[in-house]
């Protein structure tokens, strides 16, 4: 069989297992989706188009799946999209685009906390739950939120400056 | 993994859901699902999502040190709770604070339940430690109540949803909790914790120690801190004899063998305690 056979094949059976029907919130829109009972909000987000969250260690440890789930940072690949019904999530794309970014995703940008990017959706959504709490956070609560995100390239001195950053352009707006 | 015979159910209360579990074993209790997901086990037939049940609650008398935690109460919530009370660091809830929040992560403590950590009971659990020093009840089903000892041993034995603990503290003890890990955001390779009460004589009146991370989950022997009655703070050589004496009981993993970790446990509870108290 070819390679696009086995793809067709593929595509029809997930078809055939997506049996469960949820209604959530995605970025402030309502979406009506099929899951399976065991597929994580992770691969159902990827699925349906939400790619900006990225899959990277599938246990919980490395955050770049980071979602805010009813307002609270979640690893999406430790939730089941299926327990997700009439939840809202918001994406780091949620929060901002390229026309008009969200004041965190400015500061990652102004501080240079960006290298290869893939880390930085979990990176903007943990920063986002800790500013939204605490508008003047300390070094030692901005590593405490970001304790579940892990960056393989910048060494984080650059990622905190951007979360101090962020803090100073959130607190600007607001004032 | 994807399977296709698993059902997903949604009771709208407490009673429902555990009587649906009880009637199928099988159908099993879901709470932050971090267990579920990091095993990927899916032997059973379908899932109980609770959030209905509203087991999401921190109750406290302080007039009496009682606290209860629902069951669906996540780590960063109780956390959040203890920060904005006014605890003292070697107090029982001081310690508590100080355990949950060294475990895992800060968007997983988001989902981590006081229910399902106790359900699953992992070896590198950080909650369970701490809750062997106070008097702890676990409620389940229709409000049947049992101690967390015998809970810990017969948890897999009988079909339950649990709804809530029960923590009944001694405000008069000082605490003490320290984890052993590789790494601060790694599992916790051990975990001890203890409480203890000085005489105006500086001798130890009442001693409570329980390491997780052993063998059976939980080391908790009242032989051994019953040995540290009556010790004078300064015996030294007393301290060092009871502890080293002892055999803690963990078993070898792919990280360490269990020799290794029974003589840094020696090390780090020796120092504690004499350093501490």
């Amino acid at each position: 069989m070819s390679t696009f056979g086995k793809k067709k094949n593929y595509k029809k059976r997930l078809e055939d297992k997506l049996n469960i029907k949820i209604s959530l919130n995605i970025n402030g829109e309502e979406i009506q989706a099929n899951t399976s009972a065991t597929e994580t909000l992770l691969n159902f987000l990827r699925r349906i188009g939400y790619k900006d969250v990225k899959c990277g260690c599938e246990e919980g440890s490395c955050g770049s799946c980071l979602v805010l789930l009813d307002g609270k940072a979640t690893n999406s690949c430790q939730v089941f999209a299926a327990s997700c019904e009439n939840s809202k999530v918001i994406t780091s794309n949620g929060l901002g685009d390229t026309n008009d970014p969200h004041p965190i995703q400015k500061a990652f940008v102004d501080a240079g906390a960006v290298q290869c990017g893939f880390c930085t959706p979990g990176m903007v959504i943990a920063t986002y739950e800790l500013l939204t709490k605490n508008m003047q956070p300390n070094e030692e609560e901005i590593k405490e939120a970001l304790s579940g995100n892990l960056c393989r390239c910048t060494g984080y001195v650059k990622i905190i400056e951007a979360v101090k950053l962020a803090a100073d352009y959130m607190r600007n707006t607001k004032g | 993994m994807i399977k296709t015979n698993l059902k997903w159910y949604t009771p709208e209360n407490f009673d429902e859901a555990y009587k649906l579990h009880l009637n199928n074993p099988s159908i099993m209790p879901c709470g932050g699902t971090t267990g579920i997901l990091r095993t990927k086990n899916f032997k059973n037939e379908g899932f109980i999502n609770l959030k209905n049940c509203n087991l999401s609650y921190i109750k406290e008398d302080k007039n009496s040190s009682l606290i209860k935690i629902g069951a669906l109460t996540t780590f960063n919530e109780v956390i959040d709770y203890i920060k904005n009370t006014s605890y003292k660091k070697n107090s029982f809830l001081g310690i508590l604070l100080s355990s949950l929040s060294s475990s895992a992560s800060h968007p997983l403590r988001n989902r981590i339940t006081i229910g399902g950590s106790l359900f699953d009971l992992p070896i590198w659990s950080d909650l369970i430690s701490p809750l062997f020093l106070a008097n702890v009840d676990v409620i389940y089903n229709d409000d049947k109540k049992i101690n967390l000892s015998n809970y810990v041993e017969e948890r897999k034995s009988f079909p339950h949803i649990i709804k809530e603990i029960e923590i009944h503290y001694d405000e008069k003890q000082s605490y003490f909790t320290q984890r052993y890990s590789l790494t601060n955001f790694d599992y916790a390779v051990f975990r001890f914790s203890f409480s203890y009460l000085l005489s105006s004589d500086k001798r130890i009146k009442s001693f409570i120690c329980s390491i997780s991370g052993t063998k059976n989950i939980i080391y908790f022997d009242r032989d051994f801190n019953d040995r540290f009655n009556d010790l004078s703070i300064n015996d030294e050589e007393g301290l060092r004899k009871i502890i080293f004496s002892n055999d803690f009981n963990f078993s070898t993993d792919f990280r360490f063998d269990a020799e290794y970790k029974s003589q840094v446990l020696k090390s780090l509870l020796f120092d504690a305690v004499k350093n501490i108290i």
